[in-house]
């Protein structure tokens, strides 16, 4: 049953459907989430804002919906991850009184770009070469079974020798201490070195393991269903450390 | 990538899951240059070798392997077991099932056991040898062989000389090679050439020399004594004299052509102890590299849920 409001004949549908409708539109057009940290709790806008001006300034309505339905966020961009490679170069030379008798070996394959990155700024510092290397961990991993996809092997390279050298070992992110575990009895089968050191880009916390980082690149608070991607090349020009957090 | 829980044939292989192997086994080979030679991906499991059929390099190749992957081993021999009481195949099968094995190798002389074992069984079956069918692991590891000399298949002649007819070796390497791009010829009497060759895309030769013009690598088969009750030839010498391996005939290939054999020889029979022995003689290497492709493929099939 329609009304004729006008005289054009023309058949409108009933006033409390208009409205309703008008209402819902209205409401679309002036939803704003509730501000969720990475975590994806409520109430954490303040710790939304650490960093965010990068991701969210210049493209709002891309970092509008990353936030709702993907929570993207950049934690560090090229320069901080620049700063943070320089700074441990430093640590590492500082607390080891110069790189004599040290090896950087990258866990493959995050740390590997990582380790010659330090490797490279190391040098700089020391005006010496410092010996790289990679380690490839699936043969020592505890989760050959619990993963869906195939295991993919690495390049194993040990350059020198690691019998009584100190070995630092380069991971990208420090998550569970499980790789680094498989690191170690990985490296333990090539020799026996005098001290065995880690440096991470990313501490990201919930350790399984009685594991710590010696030096470390930045330190994240996450929650267990997060993600961090780390995107790092050999030259370092488009490098980020982003945090995908999962709902 | 690697979907089924067991290795039967090259021919049920995806050219996709047999590089899979192959690269998985180079970065095993890796290990297996180290001082410590063992790694832990297998510890606790158990891989029993269930061999009806007299065998050196492949049991002792897989033992070898499961060892170095942390895995136990047992080995069945059917001299000392059950089996000579009366005992049926599906029932040793099931009883080392009962027993908590995780892998199964099995070499028998009829095909198709392995197929059987495979449906019998939820555990990991790795064909080491069927009969005249198919004898997967050593294919791969002709492969991988090849690769390491060649750097590619694609576009190679491979000249497999003498018992295709007999031998599981041939036909797995017929399928390998074929699926990565290679040319195959077979160069035997016609005795010795199966029936079903004209079905595969392949060149048959009945004289040596021609064959063996311009092949990139040379694979003399053994020649099975054991199997050869019908008359399929004469003699021996006069098998050696039409399709043995001799360095002579060997100019014919390529110059860089690399002769291979999946042993055990019959030395002046299908090939001379100066080309066995020669330094384009590969087939020490095989051994080697036949280690790395069984870790490999043990590994990758753990990987395999179940």
């Amino acid at each position: 049953m329609h009304r004729k409001i006008f005289s054009t004949g023309k058949v409108f549908p009933p006033l409390t459907t208009v409205l309703i409708l008008y209402y819902y539109v209205f409401s679309l057009l002036t939803f704003k989430p509730v501000p969720r940290d990475w975590k994806g709790n409520k109430d954490c806008a303040s710790q939304l804002t650490i960093n965010s001006s990068t991701a969210s300034a210049s493209t709002p309505f891309l970092s509008w919906t990353q936030k709702v339905f993907f929570m993207t966020k950049k934690i560090m961009d090229n320069d901080d991850i620049i700063r943070a490679i320089r700074r441990m170069a430093h640590e590492i030379v500082e607390k080891n009184k110069g790189i004599e008798n040290i090896c950087l070996v990258g866990i493959q394959k995050g740390g590997v770009v990582l380790a010659r990155r330090l490797a490279s700024e190391v040098e700089m510092i020391e005006d010496t070469h410092i010996d790289v290397g990679a380690l490839d961990i699936t043969f020592y991993r505890d989760d050959l079974n619990t993963k869906e996809e195939q295991p993919i092997v690495k390049k194993t390279d040990i350059p020198c020798t690691i019998n009584n050298k100190t070995v630092v070992l380069v991971d990208d992110v420090l998550y569970t201490g499980r790789s680094i575990r498989a690191a170690m009895d990985a490296l333990i089968d090539f020799g026996r070195p005098a001290q065995i050191q880690l440096a991470v880009l990313i501490d990201r916390g919930h350790r399984e393991l009685p594991i710590r980082a010696d030096y470390v690149g930045k330190n994240i608070p996450t929650s267990f269903n997060d993600r961090v991607e780390v995107f790092l090349e050999e030259k370092g020009k488009k490098d980020k450390v982003v945090l995908v957090s999962g709902q | 990538m690697f979907k089924a829980k067991d290795l039967l044939g090259i021919k049920e292989l995806t050219t996709e899951e047999i590089y899979h192997i192959l690269d998985t086994a180079s970065n095993f080979k890796d290990v297996l240059k180290r001082d410590i030679k063992k790694v832990p991906p297998l510890r606790g499991r158990t891989v029993v070798n269930l061999f009806f059929e007299p065998s050196t390099r492949t049991r002792i190749s897989f033992e070898l392997a499961a060892k170095r992957l942390s895995a136990d081993v047992i080995n069945f021999s059917i001299t000392t077991s059950s089996v000579v009481k009366g005992e049926t195949l599906k029932d040793t099968a099931l009883t080392i099932k009962a027993l908590g094995a995780d892998f199964v190798v099995i070499r028998h002389s009829s095909a198709g056991v392995p197929h059987f074992l495979s449906r019998l069984l939820d555990i990991s079956v790795i064909n080491a040898g069927d009969g005249a069918n198919e004898h997967p692991t050593q294919a791969l590891l002709d492969l991988f062989t090849v690769l390491s000399y060649k750097r590619k298949i694609k576009g190679l002649t491979i000249a497999i000389i003498g018992d295709i007819t007999h031998s599981r070796v041939a036909r797995s390497n017929i399928y390998a090679f074929t699926k990565l791009g290679a040319k195959v010829r077979l160069i035997c009497p016609p005795t010795l050439l199966p029936s079903e060759v004209n079905n595969l895309e392949i060149e048959v030769f009945n004289n040596l020399e021609e064959g063996l013009k311009k092949a990139d690598v040379v694979m003399a088969l053994r020649l099975q004594l054991e199997r050869q009750s019908k008359g399929f030839f004469p003699t021996l010498e006069e098998y050696f004299n039409l399709y043995g391996l001799t360095s002579e005939r060997l100019k014919l290939a390529k110059d860089d052509a690399i002769v291979m054999h999946p042993g055990p020889m019959n030395r002046g029979v299908e090939i001379e102890s100066d080309v066995a022995d020669g330094p384009q003689s590969v087939i020490l290497e095989q051994v080697t590299n036949g280690l790395a492709v069984r870790m490999a493929v043990l590994y990758l099939l753990a990987g395999v849920k179940k």
